[in-house]
């Protein structure tokens, strides 16, 4: 049997998933928060935030504060729904029948 | 996902999430405290010149502290807790929600005061009724959208309409003290609730 899967590989990462994740309340997030709560190195997690950067799902704001940069990071309406889909897909695949899981 | 322990990957998704959704605490607790001042005073400061028998002053007194006290102290208190929260590393978004919620408020008792003053439709205390129905809309909006401590107050400034009606004409400056002692009660209660969360 094959299982075909469309699932978002842009999305379907665990830290691109959790950069998701830690936005999707709105608000915006600057590059030290995520490193201090993602547990992800620098290098990977400026890849991660590049990669999302380029599919639209996040946007960046480049700040000086005082003389210091700082970038904020934020969902887009395009990120929220690629998480709202990925989140649907995954709940379809292990609720075929498309009973409630809540007990 | 990356991680094969699924169990490990939606434990930590969930501590990410819960790190970044929108908190039950009003973080703006010191705007809510300083409006109240700003409010129980004006009505204080319109009950003593009228006593004195100072009515010239009167419509200068609700002018004079909104928009040479009132919103010069808010823009500064916003300022600062803005920036305490953004040194954690979040910026919070701005609530649009929130902001037409009170500009529809303020807009409606506008409309309502003018109206009664140019048809000359009724006496002084209906403004101050009137006001305080809509800052008890207002109240039970912010419950719902920000945190909730405003349930608290909408239920206190609810007592106090319904008990200076009940009460009589001689207590019927009640609801419009209640706008600013609930703003008060608000913004300790706020303080308070902000203290548990963090």
């Amino acid at each position: 049997m094959t299982l075909e899967l469309d699932l978002d590989e842009a999305v379907l990462s665990r830290p691109r998933l959790s950069i998701l994740a830690a936005l999707i309340g709105g608000d915006a997030v600057d590059f030290t928060w995520f490193q201090k709560n993602l547990n992800i190195s620098d290098g990977n997690l400026g890849t991660h935030l590049r990669k999302l950067e380029a599919e639209n799902y996040i946007k960046a704001e480049r700040v000086f504060v005082g003389r210091k940069p700082k970038t904020w990071f934020q969902i887009t309406p395009e990120g929220r729904a690629a998480l709202e889909r990925l989140l649907r897909q995954l709940e379809a695949m292990l609720n075929p029948a498309g009973k409630s899981a809540a007990r | 996902m990356d991680d094969p322990d699924l169990a490990n990957d939606i434990r930590y998704l969930r501590e990410v999430v819960a790190k970044t959704q929108p908190r039950t605490a009003n973080r703006y607790w010191p705007i809510t405290v300083a409006w109240g001042c700003v409010v129980t005073t004006g009505y204080l400061a319109c009950i003593l010149l009228a006593r004195a028998g100072r009515f010239a002053a009167l419509p200068w007194v609700w002018p004079a502290l909104i928009f040479l006290v009132g919103i010069p102290l808010h823009w500064y208190l916003q300022r600062r807790v803005r920036m305490n929260i953004e040194a954690t590393g979040v910026r919070p978004r701005f609530r649009k929600d929130l902001l037409w919620c009170w500009v529809a408020i303020t807009a409606m008792g506008f409309l309502w005061t003018a109206g009664m003053i140019y048809t000359n439709a009724g006496h002084w205390y209906l403004i101050s009724f009137i006001w305080s129905t809509l800052y008890i809309v207002g109240y039970v909006m912010n419950g719902v959208l920000l945190s909730k401590e405003w349930f608290w107050a909408a239920g206190t400034l609810l007592v106090a309409v319904v008990a200076g009606f009940l009460a009589g004409p001689d207590y019927y400056w009640l609801p419009g003290l209640g706008i600013g002692v609930t703003f008060l009660l608000a913004g300790v209660l706020g303080r308070r609730n902000q203290s548990a969360a963090a």
